[in-house]
């Protein structure tokens, strides 16, 4: 099942060096959503009601900006599979004696390697540069989070990029992570969101993996 | 030891039977070519045989295992070469075949010694450290089929493998085919060029619209014309006229189809002062001729009513 693993995850790493563009926009993204949703906005904003208690806005949309980097991790898996598709890659990989879950897998290895050691990265820039830091009472929480996001929004993303064919998957790429973002708890409050929004954003995993962080 | 066999396989694309019930089989150690044209199926049979494809109808065995039900057992013992290139275009040429070398198990020494190898074999070695994508499509080619010989497989697929190179290229990938099934390894060829057919293959399928119309040797597919020298005529006139007018000469033995006027004779050194003049005398002006013995496109022609283009 898993018959030629860790040559993909070492494939998937190695083509990764080459693409440092999307190491780089993946590191860039979430620090650009937290700085200038967090800061700038969060300043309209005021404090926001969560649990109980009233946070800046910049700590509680600091979950959010992780979730951003997952969801985008999600999206290079799946723009990895358009990518092997256009160079015909795909064809040859089908003949390769490795299983098609390792193919998969190794695409989802490699997103939680980037992005733990990116969060890892937020999280250290975020506790000197926030009044009163960044915190978490439960790391590990914080972390089992991140990789549930990651196999999930790998998992969609490379699954709808695999059935929509091209040149729509492209803007598939392009449409489906706004919506993920915004029908979710990332960037407001769903307490006084209208209920349809609600229920999308109930639907929607993000919402999730961004409580779990917010609480823990 | 049988290393494929087919039998009835058929694979449909909607409403188009791309493989029609075809069924062959191949001895380890040959060099079987599937000839035809774009479209004809080859590409699709390639990709049923090497459990890309599943396919809809019939059966296909690779060195005894079924290509439905153990598709891992077949990949392990081949190596293919696609049609269009296949490559990771922003790796470099050692490291594209470092990469395959790890997906076939070999150690790191034997790694290096076969790259090296096969950079000096396709003369890639000054092309070692560059970009896929920063080579000639020529270059892009040698690397694709190079890829295929990291770890030698028991059976080699080769789906067109010198489409758009250069004679040099061409020649070069030859050879190293020729090498290559020297050591009793398999290699399955689809092809549109007649000459790499007839120079590789020791057994060729011709395919057309999905169906194996012949197989045999080069020479026994030459054969079915019954020998003899083809005289063609380039002329001005009307070709159909020239056509009925020399057929019914008793030395004619065969009028070819296609678009040249071309005959079939027994021996053209004896008949073709003759038949010229009865080309003349038929109205036509002689522009050119030329004498030549029955090739493989010939009897594809005969076989297919068309001409490879």
């Amino acid at each position: 099942m898993f018959k030629g693993l860790p040559v993909m995850y070492y494939r998937e790493l190695h083509n990764l060096r080459r693409a440092w563009f999307a190491i780089i926009s993946a590191t860039v993204i979430p620090i650009l959503y937290l700085f200038l949703f967090g800061l700038s906005i969060g300043g309209l904003m005021g404090d926001i009601e969560y649990e109980d208690q009233y946070l800046s806005y910049f700590l509680f949309f600091a979950p959010g900006a992780v979730e951003v980097s997952i969801i985008f991790s999600g999206v290079n898996s799946g723009g990895m599979i358009s990518n092997d598709r256009y160079s015909k890659i795909l064809e040859r990989i089908l003949s390769w004696p490795i299983s098609r879950t390792s193919y998969f897998l190794a695409r989802i290895l490699v997103s939680m390697t980037t992005s733990i050691s990116l969060l890892l990265f937020v999280l250290l820039l975020g506790i000197p540069l926030v009044e009163g830091g960044l915190y978490c009472d439960n790391i590990f929480l914080v972390l089992l989070s991140a990789l549930l996001g990651i196999i999930c929004f790998s998992s969609i993303f490379m699954s709808f990029l695999s059935l929509i064919p091209p040149p729509n998957d492209s803007i598939a790429l392009t449409c489906l992570p706004p919506v993920i973002m915004l029908c979710s708890s990332m960037f407001y409050s769903l307490a006084n969101a209208p209920s349809w929004l609600r229920t999308m954003a109930y639907m929607n995993p993000a919402t999730y993996m961004t409580d779990v962080m917010r609480g823990a | 030891m049988l290393a494929i066999e087919c039998a009835g396989l058929t694979k449909h694309f909607g409403d188009l039977t791309a493989v029609d019930h075809v069924s062959f089989e191949v001895e380890k150690g040959e060099r079987f070519g599937l000839l035809g044209p774009n479209g004809a199926g080859k590409t699709t049979t390639i990709r049923m045989l090497t459990t890309v494809i599943p396919p809809d109808e019939g059966t296909a065995k690779v060195l005894g295992f079924d290509v439905r039900r153990k598709p891992d057992k077949v990949r392990e013992k081949i190596g293919v070469v696609l049609q269009g290139l296949a490559l990771e275009f922003f790796s470099t040429v050692y490291d594209t075949l470092d990469i395959y070398g790890r997906i076939y198990k070999m150690n790191a020494e034997n790694r290096k010694k076969r790259i090296e190898y096969l950079l000096s074999e396709f003369e890639l070695e000054d092309k070692r450290n560059e970009r896929i994508d920063c080579l000639s499509g020529g270059l892009q080619r040698r690397v694709q089929v190079a890829t295929a010989f990291m770890q030698p497989p028991e059976i080699l697929f080769l789906d067109e493998p010198t489409i758009g190179l250069d004679p040099q290229s061409r020649r070069k990938i030859w050879q190293f085919i020729e090498e290559f099934s020297k050591g009793g390894y398999t290699v399955i060829l689809s092809t549109h060029y007649m000459d790499e057919a007839d120079y590789l293959c020791s057994r060729i399928g011709i395919i057309d619209y999905g169906k194996i119309s012949a197989l045999d040797t080069p020479e026994g597919l030459k054969s079915t014309l019954g020998g003899g020298d083809i005289i063609t005529f380039g002329v001005e006139g009307n070709v159909d006229l020239l056509r009925s007018t020399i057929s019914k000469l008793d030395y004619v033995e065969e009028i070819m189809a296609g678009d040249e006027l071309a005959a079939r004779v027994e021996n053209a050194d004896e008949v073709l002062f003759k038949l010229s003049e009865e080309v003349v005398k038929a109205g036509a002006k002689i522009k050119n001729i030329s004498v030549r013995k029955p090739s493989l496109e010939d009897t594809f022609i005969k076989l297919t009513g068309r001409r490879i283009e």
